[in-house]
């Protein structure tokens, strides 16, 4: 043990002192020049621009967040035709699930801000997060020419005198699911056509032993409640469709405006007496789950529900009915999903072919009809759709559309669900509208547009 | 003379330049970046980063959420740190103690190290599920109704969820470190005490853990180090909620800058992370180093 | 007196068992039910064992998987070398100077992925690495540098001194002495660094998310995530995916536990 020590001492006496400067000036240079370059380097230099190969490769870099139940045999079914259209092309296919997109979209903007853009991503079909996308993807003006889509609806990919990017479906978010043989058991008459018949309706389940309002939030997915609240504002006497598409374009004053309070107010009766417990254990499906177990009867959520009951081997008008949310009548708050072709992508021109076949009505219609929603071209016909999705494409075709759902602008998505599911805790209605003003203002200094 | 220190020089920069390249560039040159966009407002993708000092830092500590999340953080680390020490170590007295199985024990202790938190956040969902979950099913059937809790809903128990499913996946592994710590203390001293007449607990308490140092520290060393960079798990399992109860500086730091698109707030978040890291580890290390 | 001691801790050591194997019984369970039985929840046993959901999760990761073997193996034996290595130098030179670079290479450890994300890209992208396994692989060596270094020096000051000592007085040269004679007796002590570094990298999802693109680069654990979609959660597919993904590393563990014993015990991770 000493000699060892000994040893030691001796060995650290034998490196004298200019040794020891020669050793600090050595590693000191390496650590430092190796570490602060680098750090320098990037801190100051443009992101990457990935210089153009002289022929371009046939493949397609694609990033989305469709990969289970229905979604993912829809977008194989696009991808087959895609070949079949393009023969020799390779897709190279990035699935990346989880937290409504929000993971595929962290990953895209890491890549998007490191410079190392893909060809084509999936953007939510709306204002507010096109809005948030669109510098990174190339006009596709001409597309526009000859689309047969509702003026608002057009209106959403086009940010200043552009368009950015090709809807490929759309789906509706206000929409109330009921357990069908509960209802008529219960004796409740459907439709419900107001939130105090919905409220009645709730009452009367409790009575009979049912949860009456299944909802889950788990895992991050709070932004669920944003659409409640948006729900309950386009029910509202003060609010009303026009109303919540101005709130999500950045037009509202949530301080002063009394439909964003009947909403919060009416939240809190749902939650505090109708709503599933563990509503923050469940995720939306296994909401829908309660419905199916009959254990509660009615579901609020966008029209992907059905596709979910319908791959568990339930069965339209007859285990499960569907209406607009109930004083929603005439109002289709929707959202999409949508394609473009990102700037300085390393395959534009298999980007374009991409964007140029999700025009089509055969594509249209080939990826609606599996993930059960609906076509955003107004020519696609809908016989080959079940009836109960007939009259959900035909509301959208008819009604007013309302800008929301998952087409809010992506930091309001998140902020407002926080806000909203701390409000769950306390159920202040004051403090939530003060909340709900100070992020508001935050993050709409200017209204869109 | 002069020729070996040469040599010592270039032999030690032999064995270790790669690594040293490797840690400057990978971890502090990319946090030299960070820190230096930390001192930018950079929003929206295409948004120009616009320098303006310390203002983000301004508004972390002046940011309620923020803070919050900087309790949340520490409450789950040290509970965390002290908590699987402890129950590693009781563990490791049980094995060491010889019961018949000790094998086996010690695999099953070990085994949950060896899952991704993508799997054991999937796994504890469904254990923690107040409705249909294994932990609440298996009290009802038991008749024990009453012990069933809300788990990962309630806002009091999300962060304490977060703990448990820590604890389980490491504690194993503490264990092992201190089964082979008391492993190779030499069996007369032990022998010595029995012959003096020390009990059990005394011959653990006052002989065997206090040889235990080395091992609890290098312990801390790596449970500090998963506490730190606890992220996975709590995206995946209560996603920071609910009402933001379980929101940790990792979690928060990424919803910031891929949810809100705040990139020189989020590179803030991320660089007091860092230095929170920096003024925790440079201290303890030193000082036990010394010793 | 004795007795009701012993069976005491017994009775403990089987409940701490049952926390540690409840959640894998509530994984292998779930992945054998089909999707009408999963109705009755994670305890009640499959009415009917079912292995389809093994076959679907399978075919859907399987590429993956291949790609997880072919990043993790490189990856964690070249980090493991190139740590015992520089842990070497550090616990063979030691001065205040190789002591300072010690403490800033441990401390690297410390640094969140989350908040380099973005510069890593953009380097790996700049050295032409992006969406392939090498980048990758470059990438988790680099993050294992610090832990295995810590990891090698600590084992090393537990090898005895007269061996160093005698090989001293041989005069070899320092990497001659570290390949004959200290390579040979840090193997148990390679055993934990492997294990670490194997489970690491293996259960690593934030890079390989943002690093790799496609089926030909992608690891088995985004591949596991993506096995829950946005419209419905096969909740027996994930888990039997889980399950798929978690068996190399159990079996490396099941195998490796003594030899892992035997590195921590000859005090590998010790400060």
């Amino acid at each position: 043990m000493s000699n060892y020590l000994e040893n030691k001492i001796s060995r650290r006496k034998a490196i004298s002192t200019t040794a020891k400067v020669a050793i600090s000036i050595g590693i000191g240079a390496a650590i430092g020049a190796a570490g602060l370059g680098v750090g320098y380097y990037y801190a100051t230099r443009p992101p990457v621009q990935p210089t153009p190969t002289r022929v371009e490769e046939k493949k397609l870099v694609i990033y989305h967040w469709w990969t289970a139940g229905g979604e993912r045999e829809a977008i194989d079914a696009v991808y087959a035709l895609y070949k079949k259209y393009n023969p020799g092309y390779e897709i190279i296919d990035n699935p990346a699930a989880g937290g409504g997109g929000a993971v595929m979209r962290a990953a895209v903007k890491a890549m998007l801000l490191a410079g190392q853009p893909p060809d084509t991503c999936m953007v939510t079909y709306g204002p507010g997060m096109v809005r948030s996308w669109y510098i990174y993807h190339e006009p596709i003006d001409d597309l526009f020419k000859d689309f047969p889509v509702p003026e608002m609806l057009k209106s959403w990919a086009r940010v200043g005198d552009h368009y950015y990017v090709m809807p490929l479906n759309i789906h509706r978010d206000n929409n109330l699911w009921y357990n069908k043989k509960l209802v008529e058991k219960i004796g409740i008459s459907m439709p419900l056509k107001s939130v105090d018949e919905f409220f009645e309706a709730c009452e009367k389940i409790k009575n009979a032993g049912y949860i009456p309002f299944a909802f889950g939030t788990v895992g991050g997915q709070r932004f669920w409640l944003n659409y409640m609240l948006e729900d309950f504002m386009i029910a509202s006497p003060y609010g009303g469709g026009d109303y919540v598409t101005n709130f999500n374009l950045g037009k509202a004053k949530p301080a002063t405006d009394k439909a964003v309070r009947d909403a919060l107010e009416n939240i809190k009766t749902l939650w505090q007496k109708y709503v599933n417990p563990d509503y923050g254990a469940l995720t939306w499906d296994e909401a829908g789950k309660l419905l199916m177990r009959g254990e509660a009867v009615f579901n609020a959520m966008g029209d992907w529900q059905k596709g979910h009951f319908m791959a568990s081997g339930w069965k339209p008008d007859v285990d499960f009915g569907w209406q607009t949310f109930p004083g929603t009548d005439g109002q289709s708050m929707v959202h999409g999903d949508s394609f473009g072709i990102i700037k300085n992508a390393p395959h534009p021109t298999a980007a374009r072919k991409w964007v140029e076949l999700l025009k089509t009505v055969e594509a249209q219609e080939t990826f609606c009809l599996i993930k059960c929603a609906s076509p955003p071209r107004t020519d696609v016909p809908l016989d080959k759709f079940d009836p109960m999705q007939r009259r959900i494409a035909e509301s959208i075709r008819r009604d007013k559309i309302v800008v929301g759902g998952h087409g809010e602008v992506e930091e309001w998505m998140d902020k407002c669900g926080e806000i909203l599911e701390s409000f769950l805790t306390h159920y202040n209605v004051d403090k939530t509208i003060s909340e709900l003003d100070e992020a508001y203002k935050k993050i709409f200094p200017k209204p869109l547009e | 003379m002069n020729k070996i220190k040469l040599s010592s020089i270039f032999y030690f920069l032999s064995f270790a330049l790669v690594a040293i390249l490797l840690v400057s560039i990978f971890s502090y040159g990319f946090s030299i970046w960070t820190s230096y966009m930390s001192l930018h407002d950079w929003k929206g993708l295409g948004g120009i980063p616009v320098f303006i000092g310390l203002g983000n830092y301004i508004e972390f500590f002046s940011n309620s959420i923020a803070i919050r999340t900087l309790i949340n953080t520490f409450i789950l680390a040290i509970s965390f740190i002290i908590s699987t020490t402890l129950l590693g170590l009781v563990l490791a007295i049980l094995l060491d103690i010889g019961l018949k199985g000790t094998s086996i024990f010690k695999l099953i202790f070990l085994l949950p190290l060896s899952f991704s938190f993508v799997i054991s956040a999937t796994m504890w969902t469904w254990m923690f599920s107040p409705f249909q979950g294994t932990i609440n099913s298996l009290l009802r059937m038991l008749g024990l109704d009453f012990l069933t809790q809300p788990w990962i809903t309630s806002t009091e128990q999300s962060l304490l969820c977060v703990l448990i499913v820590y604890i389980w996946q490491f504690s194993g592994f503490v264990t092992l470190i201190y089964y082979a710590g008391i492993s190779s203390i030499s069996k007369e001293q032990i022998d010595a005490a029995t012959v003096d007449g020390a009990t059990l607990f005394q011959r653990y308490f006052y002989i065997i853990i206090p040889q235990l140092k080395g091992e609890t520290i290098g312990v801390m060393v790596i449970l500090l180090f998963y506490a730190l960079r606890v992220f996975d798990l709590v995206y995946l399992l209560t996603g920071g909620g609910p009402a933001l109860s379980s929101e940790v500086l990792a979690t928060y730091m990424y919803r910031v800058t891929f949810n809100q698109n705040l990139f020189g707030y989020g590179a803030t978040v991320g660089f007091i992370t860092f230095l929170i890291a920096m003024l925790i580890i440079i201290p303890f290390q030193i000082f036990f180093r010394r010793r | 007196m004795r007795f009701s001691t012993r069976s005491l801790l017994y009775v403990f050591a089987i409940i701490a068992s049952i926390f540690y194997l409840l959640p894998m019984y509530t994984l292998v369970n779930v992945s054998l039910k089909s999707t009408e039985d999963l109705v009755y929840g994670p305890v009640v046993p499959p009415r009917q064992v079912y292995f389809g959901a093994y076959q679907e999760a399978w075919t859907q990761i399987s590429d993956y998987f291949l790609n997880s073997v072919k990043m993790t193996l490189p990856a964690t034996i070249i980090s493991t070398l190139l740590g015992s290595l520089s842990g070497y130098a550090f616990f063979r030179f030691r001065s205040k100077i190789t002591n300072i670079i010690f403490l800033l290479m441990v401390t690297g450890f410390y640094v969140p992925p989350q908040a380099i994300l973005i510069a890593l890209i953009k380097f790996i992208s700049s050295i032409g690495l992006y969406g392939s396994i090498y980048g990758l692989i470059l990438t988790h060596i680099a993050y294992g540098m610090p832990i295995t270094t810590l990891l090698f020096r600590n084992y090393y000051e537990s090898i005895p001194k007269e061996i160093l000592d005698s090989s001293e007085i041989d005069g070899a040269g320092e990497w001659l002495k570290f390949i004959k004679i200290i390579f040979p007796l840090s193997l148990p002590g390679m055993a934990v660094v492997l294990t670490f570094q194997f489970t690491n990298i293996w259960n690593d999802f934030l890079f390989g998310l943002v690093l790799s693109q496609g089926r030909y680069s992608q690891p088995v654990t985004v591949a596991i995530a993506n096995l829950k979609g946005t419209t419905l959660a096969a909740w027996n597919v994930q888990m039997a995916g889980a399950a798929i993904g978690a068996i190399p590393i159990v079996i490396f563990y099941i195998f490796g536990t003594k030899l892992i014993i035997k590195g921590l015990t000859a005090g590998a991770i010790k400060a």
